[in-house]
């Protein structure tokens, strides 16, 4: 049955957007981090993702026909390679000899506009999962 | 006489082509930010066309292959999905329109439904026919 497939590409969807979820919530979360474990300020994190097959279905190991269906994955961690925000605070602890602290160069705006971006795109996977879940239950019904 | 006559096989691949549209939707949605992906979709009406075309291999339910569990006729090409035409509106190549493909899929649905209402009734029918109409 082909809605197998369908209900593991939604839910590669809901894994992705969740993993972006994280990603969001890191950046916001260290906003004014001006030390991090690898030394220096906290850098933006961003998510790269790409489309890879579903897993093998029974039906495709059986008949030796690709499904094709596309699901998503995340490959990818990168880092924002922006310059770090400098603002002017000499009596900071991690200020330079000048007197300015560098600052993650994460943007509140631009991340909060990613999760809802992240958390509209979830909804979407969720409908159509509950569609997929829907009609594989309606099958049940033939005959009744 | 027989029995399951075409109704139900026409039916049957009616079904296992919107379960297959279902799955290329779910692509679509599932892949709505991922740079580069082009939103695919099922050529339906051709495919219906010939199903329900009376020389066509799915109304009868030969079997030539051991393997094949009578998911679907042997010689008959599984649907592929194509590329939506059009040009992407966005800067990162994706060429998925969330909204449409949300219509898609609640379409979808509604229509599996119908063609799951379709064959339950059919099978009444055959219980009315059964038990002479009692």
């Amino acid at each position: 049955m082909d809605l197998d497939a369908s209900f593991m590409i939604s839910a590669s969807g809901l894994d992705a957007q969740k993993a972006r979820l994280d990603v969001i919530s890191s950046n916001l979360a260290n906003v004014d981090s001006t030390r991090t474990p690898e030394g220096g300020p906290y850098r933006r994190k961003d998510v790269v993702f790409s489309s890879k097959p579903v897993a093998e279905t029974f039906n495709q190991v059986l008949t030796g026909v690709d499904q094709s269906g596309q699901g998503v994955q995340v490959t990818d961690i990168v880092t924002d390679t922006r310059p770090f925000k400098q603002v002017y605070q000499p009596q900071h602890p991690d200020a330079d000899s000048a007197g300015f602290v560098s600052y993650p160069n994460v943007n509140a705006i631009e991340e909060m506009v990613n999760m809802i971006s992240a958390s509209r795109s979830y909804e979407a996977n969720v409908t159509a999962f509950n569609a997929t879940k829907n009609m594989a239950l309606k099958a049940l019904e033939i005959g009744k | 006489m027989e029995i399951f006559n075409k109704t139900i096989g026409v039916l049957e691949e009616a079904l296992n082509i919107r379960s297959e549209k279902n799955r290329v939707i779910a692509s679509n949605i599932a892949n709505q930010d991922t740079p580069g992906y082009r939103a695919k979709e099922l050529n339906f009406r051709d495919s219906l066309k010939s199903a329900a075309d009376p020389d066509s291999p799915t109304l009868s339910m030969t079997q030539t292959n051991a393997s094949h569990l009578g998911l679907r006729p042997a010689g008959q090409e599984p649907l592929q999905p194509v590329e939506i035409p059009g040009t992407s509106k966005r800067l990162d190549g994706n060429s998925v329109d969330p909204e449409m493909e949300m219509a898609k899929l609640a379409e979808n649905q509604i229509l599996y439904n119908a063609s799951i209402q379709f064959i339950s009734d059919r099978f009444k029918q055959l219980q009315t026919a059964i038990t002479e109409g009692r």
